[in-house]
Order: structure tokens, then C-alpha cells, then sequence
């Protein structure tokens, strides 16, 4: 729908192009986005820059629309910390060790507890309390941050495998290492930095990171491809009939979508399936007697009307042997 | 009902109704509930039983009331206090993969701690310590998770969910370390707790009474004796438990009166959210005087040991 349209009424001799009679710009979205836009308009003509079109603004509620709600409890999958990872607990334990160090949560705790001892003024118990929370808080902080930091997440992990993605990480790693070397050899030595050595890596980094996204996007069918090479390959050491080996680079193609999907939709929801409640059962209109439908207002959609449920589900629900007075 | 918004208003507000149902009684109107979480009505009229009841009081409640007489020597048995010991046991018996804090600080964070920075742990230790010894809770430990188990599975009617809180781990080991551990221990060796009551007990765990029964059954049907039984389900009975009436009686078992007052604050300050899949909800409930709600909740260590 036109956002303009839907939102704003626009007089009649307005128009958005200079030798133009009405709007013919626009912002189209759909309903979902246009309900979350708090704000829009047509600018003046020549507003910040010149154009023979008028400029068209919508605001929209970036955090609505993205949903910063968190999820908080995080199934262990989904857990970077692991207590059955012996290495990712020692490094997470270094890391809160320090942390603690550097912001001296043992001192702060020690000045809390001689303060305790003096809560009979309200002003101090005021303070008590906010100190309390903040170095909580500042806890809480450092945990969650040595959590992130106890284990690296490859940025490639989830890229799908092929030569060329070998070959293209391998080449990074050996660039990055070689700029590394040489501004530590400056640091230990007396020669100075060879900026132009750096510079010239730098640029090569450069366009391999770019090959590597250009890799990330088409990586669906180099894979494909990198599968049917080695099929041939193995169908000509073989000597294998052609129709057979297809359909085991079918099967493996299928899989492979299969275990990515999954993956995605584990991700997305991240939730134990115990606990999931995305839909919910009320009793339908036809359960409620013609004497409850009757009543004046009667809302079938109304809590008071749900709970605890009309008499015919929980009759229903007594036939098929649920302990209905439990719902009584 | 599938479109979240709907379902997320629709949950929270027949929660708010499930935790609202005991409303009804007596203990929740505010004149009963300052009386039974002041100390002067706590010490003075019912434990040592010198009350004197008004003509509106019914004659049932006096002496529901009465029952929680005791004597000095009984009283503020236990202590309100914490050990690091206790912390450690806790923390080692916990299993990693069960959900607690709504904070993110899952178990797996202390059972790091345990062997990698054990003087890390044992700061959190002393500032939950001050917190539980100055009475002041936590900000963190004010909101709760909610998540929804149908009753029958696979027909999530929106009045058959069981509700499951998910607290801190903290509140969680205060909660179970204080009523669930010294208070039930200190009623056994008294012997306050009557043999028939099953469940979170030594030896008589909630399974063992089904156990029992269906031994009873089979005797009964060996011997070839008439037997009658007669199975009454309590409805939604943590989460009908009134706090103020549970720091009351928990005196007469011989808990302090600062354990009650941070029952009390604990549970009437909390906020709770529900979970789903489409993360927790933006909207929450907690205890209004015009929309008050009641209950220990399930999930929580002290609903079962004050049950």
C-alpha cells in the first residue's frame, strides 16, 4: 500500500513533481511495515538539494520492526560456554579472573559490606541499594562478556565447503600472517616500517576479502558444481554407469539442504520443544449454549467468556477421559 | 488463535486470572494480610495464642488461626542466613542444561566458576549475602519467565497450561537453601510434618504414594477385600498460596520474621513475562491492589516446601 495515501490526507493541488499537477511519488510498503511507521511527509521542493522532484520522508520503528526483544535463556546448543569444554572453561575463568581484577569487584563488595553496617540512615540505605545493583549489574556484565569471549566463533564457519573456499581462506591467513611479521620485525629492529610493502598486502587482503563475500553468495552453486566434479571424477575411476551416480549426488544435494534449513529454524526459534506456545485453542462460538450467545456483547474472543472454558469443551473433554473436574 | 500479538494478550491475561483465583479468601483482603505479615500479629496474638478475636471473624478461620500456636522455645528456630558451602553443594548438584535467570546467567556461568575462578564465585556469594542480610532484593531478581505446559499435549487450550516460573538461580538457591532445606529439615526432626504428607520428602517422594497405592490395590485384590479410595486433585494449588499467610505460618514451624518479609517482597514484587517461541513478551503483569495476584508458582524451590 502507498504509504503516503494511507497515512496522511493530501490536498488536492499538491504535487510531488515540478511541472506536475498531483502526486505521483510514493512510498510503497506493506501493511506489517506500514503499521510501524511513526511518521511521514512531502518535503518542499529544493529541500537540502536541488531536484524537480519533492522529497519524501517516512520514519519507521527501527526496534519494533526487528524485534529487539532477546531471548535471554539460551538452549545449551546455542551456549558458546560449555562446562563438558574443559578449554573454553579455563579461558572463561581467565577472563572473569581478570576482568574482576580491572574492575576491582573484590574492593567494591568489601566497602558494601562495611556500609551494611551503617543502613539505619535512610539516605545511606538509598545509596546502599543503588551500589548494590550497579556492581550487579557490573558482574553480570563481565560474565556475560567472558562467556563471549571464551571460545572464537569463525566468521567461515557456516560457509559450505569447496577447494576454492580453501584455497581463498588459506591465502588470507598467509597475507594476514605476513603483514603481522613484518610490523613486528620493525618493532625488534632498527629498520623502519615498510609501509609500502604493508600497503601493497593490505590492498591484496583487501580484494580477497571481497572474493570472499563475492564466494558467500554464490556458495549454493559452487558447491553444487564442486559435487558434480567430484562425481564425474569418481564415476570415471569407477567406471560406473552414468545414470547411478546422479542420483547419489541428488540424495547428498537434498541432504545437505535439509541439514541447512534445519539448522536456520533450530536458530530462529531457539527454544526447547516443551515450550513452545505459538498457538493457542479457545473454544469455538458453536461450543457456548444459546443462552450465553444471547447475552448483550457477548465476545467469543473475550477472556471472561474463555476462561474457564465453556461447559461443552469441558464435557467434550470428560468424553475423551480427561479428569474434567480439574476444571471445575 | 495464531497471530502472536493476540496470543501473547490472550496468555498474560488468563494468567493474570489463573494467579488471581484466590482472591476469594478471607487471608487476601488488606486488612488480613497487614495483620499476618506484622510482627506484632505474627508474635503476639498467634504464636503465643493471646488474640482476641473480633465477632466478624469467622469461627473456621479462628481456628485455622489458632493452629499456629507454639511454644517460645520453638520459635525462631532457624536461621535466616546463607553458607557459602551450601552454594557450592548447589551449584555442583545443578545441572547445566536446566533453564534459570531470565538474566542469561545460566548455571553453566557458576559451574565455570566452581574450578576456574572459585574467588569469583565466592564475591557473588557475599554480594547475594548482603542482599538476603540488609533486605534488599536485587533488581535482577524482580522479573520472572513464565513458560506454558499444556496439560494435554498437543491441544494447548489456553485454560489447561501449567505454568512454570523460571527465576534466578540465585533467588532459586535462597529459596530451596532456606525453606526447602532448614525449614522442612527442622519440621522432620521435630516431627511437624505428618506421616501421610508425600512428596519433595526423604523416602517419601511424590512418586512413592503412587507407588503405595497401586500396592494397596494389589494386596487389596490378592486378599480379595472390598476397598474404596477417593482421589481429590487440588487445582492450581502453588499458585493459590497466599505469601502473607505462608510467612505466618511458617513462624509456628519455628522460621524468623525477616524470612517472611523477603517471601513477601519477593513474590509481590516480582514482574513476569511469558516465553514462547517468539522470544519473551514485551508485556508483562505483576501485583497491582487492583489487579492482585497470588501464588508461589511452580518452579520456584519454596512453593512445595511451604505447601
Amino acid at each position: 500500500m502507498n504509504v503516503l495515501s494511507s497515512r496522511i490526507s493530501i490536498p488536492k493541488d499538491t504535487r510531488s513533481y515540478c511541472r506536475g499537477s498531483n502526486v505521483i511519488d510514493g512510498v510503497w510498503a506493506t501493511s506489517y511495515i506500514n503499521d510501524k511507521i511513526i511518521s511521514c511527509g512531502l518535503a518542499p521542493f529544493d529541500y537540502l538539494y536541488s531536484s524537480d522532484h519533492r522529497g519524501i520522508f517516512i520514519d519507521i520503528d527501527i526496534l519494533d520492526i526487528l524485534d529487539a526483544r532477546e531471548i535471554n535463556l539460551q538452549p545449551i546448543p546455542y551456549r558458546r560456554l560449555k562446562c563438558t569444554i574443559p578449554k573454553r572453561v579455563r579461558s572463561y575463568g581467565e577472563e572473569v579472573l581478570k576482568k574482576w581484577d580491572n574492575h576491582k569487584i573484590k574492593e567494591k563488595i568489601d566497602k558494601l559490606e562495611d556500609m551494611s553496617t551503617l543502613l539505619d540512615d535512610p539516605i545511606l540505605l538509598q545509596s546502599f541499594t543503588k551500589y548494590i545493583n550497579q556492581y550487579d549489574e557490573e558482574i553480570g556484565g563481565i560474565l556475560s562478556s567472558a562467556e563471549r569471549n571464551c571460545c572464537k566463533v569463525g566468521r567461515h564457519c557456516s560457509l559450505l565447503f569447496t577447494p576454492k573456499l580453501h584455497k581463498l581462506l588459506r591465502n588470507k591467513r598467509q597475507l594476514q600472517q605476513q603483514i603481522s611479521k613484518k610490523k613486528k620485525n620493525s618493532l625488534y629492529s632498527e629498520a623502519p616500517l615498510p609501509l609500502s610493502e604493508i600497503t601493497s598486502l593490505q590492498n591484496t587482503l583487501k580484494n580477497l576479502n571481497s572474493d570472499l563475500r563475492a564466494y558467500s553468495r554464490t556458495q549454493r552453486e559452487k558447491r553444487d558444481e564442486f559435487l558434480e566434479e567430484r562425481a564425474e571424477d569418481l564415476r570415471k575411476k569407477r567406471d560406473l554407469p552414468k545414470s547411478k551416480l546422479p542420483s547419489v549426488v541428488k540424495n547428498l544435494k537434498h541432504i545437505e539442504k535439509q541439514i541447512s534449513d534445519a539448522k536456520i529454524i533450530r536458530y530462529t526459534l531457539k527454544t526447547n520443544a516443551k515450550t513452545r506456545t505459538d498457538f493457542v485453542m479457545i473454544p469455538a462460538l458453536s461450543q457456548y449454549t444459546e443462552e450465553q450467545r444471547s447475552t448483550p456483547f457477548f465476545d467469543f474472543l473475550h477472556i471472561d467468556n474463555i476462561w474457564p472454558g465453556s461447559r461443552k469443551q469441558m464435557e467434550r473433554i470428560s468424553r475423551n477421559g480427561t479428569m474434567w473436574r480439574t476444571l471445575l | 488463535m495464531e497471530d502472536p500479538a493476540l496470543v501473547e494478550s490472550l496468555i498474560l491475561e488468563a494468567l493474570q486470572k489463573h494467579f488471581a483465583q484466590a482472591s476469594e479468601t478471607l487471608v487476601t483482603t488488606d486488612k488480613w494480610r497487614s495483620y499476618l505479615s506484622s510482627k506484632k500479629g505474627q508474635e503476639a496474638d498467634l504464636l503465643n495464642g493471646t488474640v482476641k478475636w473480633d465477632d466478624d471473624v469467622p469461627g473456621d478461620f479462628q481456628a485455622l488461626l489458632s493452629t499456629f500456636v507454639t511454644p517460645s522455645e520453638n520459635q525462631n528456630t532457624i536461621k535466616f542466613s546463607l553458607s557459602f558451602d551450601a552454594f557450592y553443594k548447589f551449584i555442583q548438584c545443578s545441572k547445566e542444561k536446566t533453564s534459570t535467570s531470565p538474566s542469561s546467567r545460566h548455571y553453566g556461568h557458576y559451574k565455570a566458576l566452581l574450578d576456574s575462578a572459585p574467588d569469583a564465585l565466592h564475591d557473588i556469594f557475599r554480594l547475594m549475602k548482603l542482599s538476603v542480610s540488609t533486605g534488599v532484593f536485587l533488581h535482577r531478581y524482580k522479573k520472572t519467565l513464565t513458560t506454558l505446559i499444556c496439560k494435554e499435549s498437543g491441544t494447548p487450550y489456553l485454560h489447561r497450561f501449567r505454568p512454570i516460573h523460571i527465576i534466578e538461580a540465585e533467588l532459586q538457591f535462597i529459596s530451596k537453601s532456606i525453606w526447602a532445606k532448614k525449614m522442612i529439615n527442622s519440621a522432620e526432626s521435630k516431627k511437624q510434618i505428618t506421616d501421610a504428607q508425600y512428596g519433595g520428602r526423604h523416602r517419601r517422594q511424590a512418586q512413592s504414594s503412587v507407588l503405595n497405592t497401586v500396592l494397596y490395590y494389589d494386596i487389596h485384590r490378592q486378599l480379595r477385600k472390598n476397598y474404596t479410595s477417593n482421589d481429590d486433585d487440588m487445582k492450581a494449588n502453588f499458585d493459590r498460596e497466599i505469601p502473607h499467610y505462608v510467612a505466618a505460618e511458617t513462624r509456628s514451624i519455628g522460621m524468623p520474621f525477616e524470612s517472611g518479609q523477603y517471601l513477601i517482597q519477593a513474590t509481590s514484587s516480582q514482574e513476569y513475562f511469558i516465553r514462547t517461541p517468539n522470544g519473551s513478551s514485551a508485556k508483562s503483569y505483576s501485583f497491582t491492589k487492583q489487579r492482585p495476584i497470588w501464588g508461589l508458582g511452580q518452579g520456584v524451590g519454596w512453593a512445595g516446601a511451604c505447601w
